[in-house]
């Protein structure tokens, strides 16, 4: 069995992933970085992004991660995230409407172009991790 | 007797429709209180994660250039008051506002968000300089919420708008125990972010000053602070709105008591009343039969 080391995946409404890891992609502001045990301690911020992810018994998954902080240690990595999910947690109907509504608001003015283009790529990311096969 | 019967009945029937109404809402109150706390423990991990992860970097960085987290001359104070849209909650709402006069040196260099209708309320009646209210969310805090007000805080902040903030809201120290409280959010206090403990384990110390910041200390800082302030104020809004429910449940409660204790006067005085009537009427009768005889 391949070494392993603790994730804890943090959001601010509460505990999402919490266990032994054996990889974990994810995308940071400076790039997509993988996370493998013995990492050197290294804290960085977080893109909006996907991340995969293979847990201790060899499981894959993905999900997505929008913006945040990561804090990796040499035996434990911490991840305090804005918003973290499962593909079966996100509700693609929103997501769609989410995303409408975003590319709308960057055409209107009146509207705060930077949150809308926040608003658009958290949609559009969402929209893509639901639809990955 | 100055009250008959069917007077007396009909206040017992009206004190009894109102003891339902309280008991009703002392129910809904702790299914409430519940739900709050639940929140409330949910919250917990990321925010401890956070201050663990704000004191490492505030040590290594010493003195932040970072404009949250330097003092400078207070001219205007900006202050986010936390009350419930509803009364009926006993002094909740009431001692909120207490704190924040009892705090304000001057009418004139305070200016308030409020967080709830009856915060709003007391102070717009008394003048006060209102620049922010949010209605309609201190029952349910969502941190979305909290994220955009602290967000609008921070740039009327960062624009000399105001020098210090400070957050009122009511800490839930048990069900039956809640306090007013203030604590100042802005400037960040950088001494008081250092993690407690020394760091006597070699190992760790030296994971920490090992640790490589990208893309460097002071971005991070510049992402977690918004946070750090969005989750505080998050988990004040918590803790009020499980506060509300608390002192609500209580205020209710003994609601509901002094109704029992009012029927069971309004019961005795009934009885009597009712017997002096038959007393009356039977005597009535006798001495109606006496006169006949």
């Amino acid at each position: 069995m391949a070494s392993t080391f603790k994730l804890k995946i943090i959001s601010p409404t509460g505990v999402f992933y919490e266990g032994e890891t054996e990889r974990i992609v994810v995308r940071g502001t400076e790039g997509e970085f993988a996370v493998l045990p013995n990492h050197i301690p290294f804290t960085t911020t977080l893109a909006l992004g996907t991340f995969n992810i293979i847990m201790g018994d060899g499981t894959k998954k993905y999900g997505t991660l929008l913006g945040g902080i990561a804090t990796i240690n040499s035996d434990e990595t911490i991840i305090l995230t804005d918003a973290a999910e499962w593909p079966e947690d996100i509700d693609i109907e929103r997501a769609r409407e989410a995303r409408e509504r975003a590319l709308q608001r960057l055409k209107d003015s009146k509207y705060d172009a930077d949150r809308a283009e926040v608003a658009l790529q958290r949609a559009i990311i969402r929209i893509s991790t639901k639809e990955r096969k | 007797m100055a009250e008959n019967v069917q007077d007396i009945k009909r206040r017992i029937k009206s004190v009894n429709s109102t003891k339902q109404i309280t008991h009703a809402m002392e129910m809904v109150a702790s299914a409430k209180l519940r739900k709050s706390r639940e929140l409330a423990e949910k919250r917990y991990p990321y925010f401890e994660a956070m201050i663990v992860s704000m004191g490492h970097i505030v040590e290594r960085t010493g003195k932040s250039k970072n404009v949250f987290m330097n003092q400078r001359d207070v001219k205007k104070t900006a202050y986010i008051v936390i009350t419930g849209d509803k009364g009926l909650a006993g002094g909740y709402n009431g001692n909120v506002c207490k704190r924040v006069e009892s705090h304000l040196k001057s009418k004139e260099n305070a200016v308030l968000y409020t967080i709830g209708s009856r915060g709003r309320d007391h102070f717009r009646n008394r003048d006060y300089n209102i620049q922010g209210e949010y209605l309609g969310i201190s029952e349910n805090p969502d941190f979305f919420n909290a994220k955009k007000i602290s967000a609008g805080i921070m740039e009327a902040y960062e624009n000399g708008e105001f020098d210090e903030v400070y957050l009122v809201y009511t800490r839930f120290l048990s069900t039956i125990s809640q306090h007013p409280y203030l604590m100042k959010l802005l400037p960040l206090d950088a001494e008081g972010l250092k993690p407690k403990k020394k760091f006597e384990e070699a190992a760790e110390k030296k994971s920490l000053t090992g640790m490589i910041y990208e893309p460097d200390p002071e971005s991070l800082l510049e992402y977690l602070i918004p946070n750090y302030i969005a989750n505080t104020l998050y988990g004040a809004m918590i803790e009020s709105a499980a506060s509300e429910q608390g002192a609500r449940r209580t205020a209710m409660e003994s609601a509901t008591k002094n109704a029992n204790e009012m029927i069971d006067e309004l019961t005795l005085q009934y009885n009597r009343v009712r017997q002096a009537a038959i007393t009356q009427e039977i005597s009535e009768i006798v001495s109606g039969a006496d006169a006949l005889s």
